[in-house]
């Protein structure tokens, strides 16, 4: 990893009408890198992409706490004036390529050529378009400028939200469940066209997902967010070959990879919503492994070694249930 | 003895749409059996499984359950609680209004399961069987988390003792750590109440789990039905092979294509397949046996063989 | 509906607090101030007065004092905008319901070309004419001569509107998953509409009912205003805003006062409206 971050995140707390949908997010990463936020409902993922992107106070949520450092640029401390010169440029988001994501009276075409004006405003508009339909191996770039959205197939449509974000050329690119509303044969493609812009021209990108699949595809780091917080991050091999917060390790049993017949493992209960976080490790009351201080005490990230970090009160004992797998009936 | 649920070289056309939603689609549906469809956006499998239960007319074919087609069957007739279904959305698939427990109460009275007195208490049981806690069977659904409101809606499904549950997507829209929770669910049901599943989904995993049989549709045609575990070990239908390549973390042996093809002529995959050849795009291929399952394709054996692709291809969108 | 769940969604906006507030103070004034100073309403004394302390709008070509008659009018226009909304909104929904629920395809056609020809016309034209139709002159028990018509012609005019709005409704919650369940579970027809569909539809409607109320107000007092409503000496917004327009330059009082109020309602119940319409719309 390179001496100073690209991003730096750390112990980053957001309020909103008086909740908090994120309590502690830390994670950094560098240029060319892909760290994948992974979390379930609820966790804080999209809320934390939000800070990245400086939408929070469009909302009415406050970063109350923490640092977001994106080179030394203090991306918290930015007034909205700050932001103009940032978002877009620097950081871009890439939402969801579903049919809200663009605009359905608007043809491609022009939708890009704005993205343009806007962002690299130097620049002849058309041709940089047809330049972005083509980085993001749009068949027939011409033919899909004069096209609506919908009459774009799914992954047509996330397509041209990548070329919309990356109408800016930007060092980061934030891409929100990039896969999620496109087609399982299609998914690959998209991971790797993310995969090719980092090659290509150096940028980080943070992929905030639900699907486990998808940061082993082509993220190097990972970043586990659980109830408001991050509990596990680290390189991603790692991170996914030995877990060491249980959340993450019944994540990834919990994936369908067992003999049919068997019961699948799952976790049990659900993901606390914003009202009802419990005490102490919010994870305790769905942890197999959950002991009396869990329920007392906060765990915080803490090194285990090469960038691993967890927060878990026995991430760091040897000897526990590490060869016993968790299987819940219901 | 008739088949309890089948559908028979049914199409739906919507409206004036050019191609028809679902196409000359055949399904049986035996006693106890767990049958997968599995296709991804446009692919007419959610249409099969609305023909399936009675919700929707087909255009051409039939659809009969036990023996009788859904038109003739009055609400009030027994049939008509043996096939039940589970919705994708959990919470569309819930009234705003009523509480867990009046859902599921509504059910019951209805058919006179129970008499009005009881019908709390027993819906209560139902919720419990299902797995909701007893603080959330009095909630609307919004104060319900997906995975709870899914458990009403298989409550409310078993209120009327189906026969046959037709499962559509039930699990895509919950999250990972709850999903295995609801399939659980589905599977213990299906062994204590000898419930048949028919298992819609785009997502191989969740077949494979759970079901015997499978059907993969693209576009409105089947174009493999066979063992599921055959299916997926020995694909013989290109696409087929596709789907089981775009499971992450898999080594990719197959991939879509872009032919480039305007007219729809021939084969519904021969714009995506990477094994096109001209006799491909003279119809749509039949349903033929080879190897222990029906496929749509004129040339099986390349996938079978695992015949690397012919050229490379523009990547697929 | 119970009171504290609605009192809890109306403290989140100022917009409906202080809609609400304003309706409630004249909602108080119309029926506390006619009560009181009773004998004052057709009261004859020194005539246009200018506003004062004794006479807060001051007093009309009578003598009458304007105040004390407008919030008896008050109670006449607000009383027919929420009955007449109600008994509309009612009709309207259920018909509407029905037809978009209906498999009986010739029902629902017939009752949507019923809806047809009476939203074909301009609201205020085919209520005057109902109210000409009727006669504006008839009276019916207590209620002074006039009212009556109005009331039909208002109710038979916007039935049709709310039958649309629940018509488009429904065809669009059919095809809700949890309507299409309650079909599966072999319920009767009218078990899905009472139980399924009703609910959701007159939230919506309700929503826009409150704003319905703005327009029949208005319709209330137009029609006074062009002598086809409520007559002469019945005090009414309209009526007295049409009594004082000979007054105009000389004591304005008689017109702009109850003009006021009638704009200051208007505006108060379209910001509940608006609350309301925005809060319903999410279902939940």
């Amino acid at each position: 990893m390179s001496p100073s971050p690209l991003l730096d995140v750390s112990g980053l707390a957001i309020e909103l009408h008086g909740r908090m949908p994120v309590t502690e997010a830390t994670f950094s990463l560098s240029e060319g890198s892909c760290i994948g936020l992974v979390g379930e409902t609820g966790c804080g993922k999209t809320m934390t992409c939000r800070a990245l992107t400086g939408m929070l106070s469009r909302i009415g949520a406050v970063a109350c706490a923490g640092r977001v450092l994106l080179g030394d640029v203090d991306l918290l401390g930015l007034s909205e004036r700050g932001w103009g010169e940032i978002r877009g440029r620097q950081v871009a988001l890439v939402p969801q390529g579903s049919l809200s994501g663009l605009n359905p009276v608007r043809r491609v075409g022009k939708q890009l050529r704005e993205a343009v004006a806007t962002l690299d405003p130097g620049s002849d508009a058309r041709s940089r378009s047809l330049e972005l339909l083509t980085q993001v191996h749009m068949p027939n770039p011409e033919g899909v400028l004069g096209l609506y959205p919908h009459e774009l197939s799914g992954g047509m449509r996330q397509r041209v939200m990548i070329a919309l974000g990356l109408a800016g050329r930007p060092k980061l690119l934030v891409a929100d469940e990039p896969t999620t509303a496109v087609d399982v044969t299609v998914q690959r493609g998209i991971l790797e066209l993310l995969q090719e812009l980092r090659d290509t021209t150096g940028m980080a990108q943070v992929l905030v997902t639900h699907d486990l699949g998808v940061v082993q595809s082509i993220a190097n780091l990972v970043a586990v967010m659980y109830a408001g917080a991050v509990v596990e991050s680290g390189q991603a091999a790692d991170v996914l070959t030995t877990p060491r917060h249980p959340y993450t390790r019944a994540l990834l049993e919990a994936r369908l990879m067992g003999e049919p017949g068997a019961l699948i493992v799952t976790i049990p209960g659900n993901a606390p919503g914003l009202d009802d976080r419990p005490s102490g490790c919010p994870f305790n009351p769905r942890c197999p492994i959950a002991v009396k201080k869990c329920l007392r005490e906060t765990p915080h990230l803490e090194e285990l070694g090469a960038m691993h970090l967890a927060a878990c009160w026995r991430a760091a004992e040897e000897d526990r249930d590490e060869g016993r797998v968790m299987r819940q009936v219901r | 003895m008739p088949v309890p649920l089948a559908a028979r070289n049914v199409s739906v056309r919507f409206g004036s749409a050019a191609a028809p939603a679902v196409s000359d689609v055949t399904v049986e549906i035996e006693t106890g059996s767990a049958t997968g469809i599995v296709g991804e956006s446009g692919s007419g499998k959610t249409t099969v499984a609305r023909v399936l239960v009675g919700s929707l007319e087909p255009t051409t074919g039939e659809v009969l359950v036990s023996g009788r087609r859904w038109a003739e069957v009055h609400r009030r007739d027994p049939v008509r609680r043996s096939v039940q279904m589970v919705f994708q959305d959990p919470y569309g698939a819930l009234n705003p209004w009523q509480s867990a427990r009046r859902t599921v109460a509504e059910v019951l009275l209805n058919w006179r399961v129970t008499d009005r007195p009881s019908a709390a208490a027993r819906a209560a049981e139902l919720l419990q069987e299902v797995g909701l806690s007893e603080e959330a069977i009095d909630r609307r659904p919004a104060r319900l988390s997906g995975g709870q409101c899914q458990r009403v809606g298989i409550a409310r499904a078993l209120a009327c003792s189906p026969a046959i549950l037709v499962a559509d997507e039930p699990t895509s829209s919950l999250d990972v750590s709850v999903q295995g929770q609801i399939l659980n669910l589905l599977i213990s049901l299906r062994e204590s109440r000898r419930l048949a599943l028919v298992m819609i989904s785009h997502d191989l995993s969740v077949v494979r789990y759970m079901t015997d049989v499978a059907l993969v549709m693209y576009r409105g045609h089947v174009l493999e039905r066979g063992p599921t575990s055959l299916l997926l070990s020995q694909p013989s239908h290109p696409y087929t092979r596709a789907l089981i390549d775009s499971i992450p973390g898999r080594e990719q042996v197959s991939r879509l294509v872009d032919n480039g093809l305007q007219n729809d002529s021939g084969c519904v995959f021969a714009n995506r397949c990477a094994y096109l050849c001209e006799d491909c795009l003279a119809q749509q291929p039949e349903l033929g046996l080879i190897d222990g399952r029906l496929v749509a394709c004129l040339h099986p054996q390349l996938v079978l063989e695992k015949r690397p692709l012919c050229s490379p291809s523009p990547e697929s969108v | 509906m119970r009171l504290p769940t609605i009192w809890g969604r109306f403290r989140s906006s100022t917009a409906i607090v202080v809609g609400t507030a304003v309706l409630c103070a004249v909602v108080l004034l119309c029926i506390v101030v006619p009560w009181v100073a009773s004998s004052s309403v057709n009261e004859l004394g020194i005539p246009l007065q200018a506003p004062s302390l004794s006479h807060i709008f001051g007093t009309d070509e009578l003598g009458r004092d304007v105040f004390v008659r407008t919030m008896a009018g008050g109670r006449i226009d607000l009383g027919l905008a929420v009955a007449g909304v109600s008994v509309s909104l009612v009709l309207g929904t259920l018909l509407g319901t029905l037809a978009g629920a209906t498999k009986v395809r010739s029902l629902d056609a017939a009752l949507m070309r019923l809806v047809d020809a009476f939203v074909a016309f301009p609201f205020i034209v085919l209520v005057l004419v109902l109210v000409v139709l009727i006669g504006p002159e008839r009276s019916l028990g207590p209620l002074p001569p006039g009212i009556p018509a109005v009331f039909v012609a208002l109710v038979l005019t916007d039935w049709a509107w709310y039958a649309r709005l629940a018509h488009a409704q429904t065809l669009s919650l059919c095809e809700r998953d949890y309507v299409v369940a309650a079909r599966l579970m072999g319920f009767s027809g009218y078990r899905v509409i009472r139980h399924h569909l009703v609910p959701s539809v007159f939230r919506v409607n309700a929503a826009y009912g409150v704003g319905d109320a703005i327009l029949f107000v208005i319709a209330t007092a137009s029609l006074a205003f062009l002598g086809a409503g409520v007559q002469p000496p019945v005090p009414e917004w309209g009526a007295i805003m049409f009594e004082g327009r000979a007054y105009l330059d000389s004591a304005w009082w008689i017109t702009l006062m109850p003009g006021a109020v009638l704009a200051a309602t208007g505006l108060a119940l379209s910001l509940v409206a608006d609350s309301l319409l925005a809060k319903s719309g999410s279902g939940q």
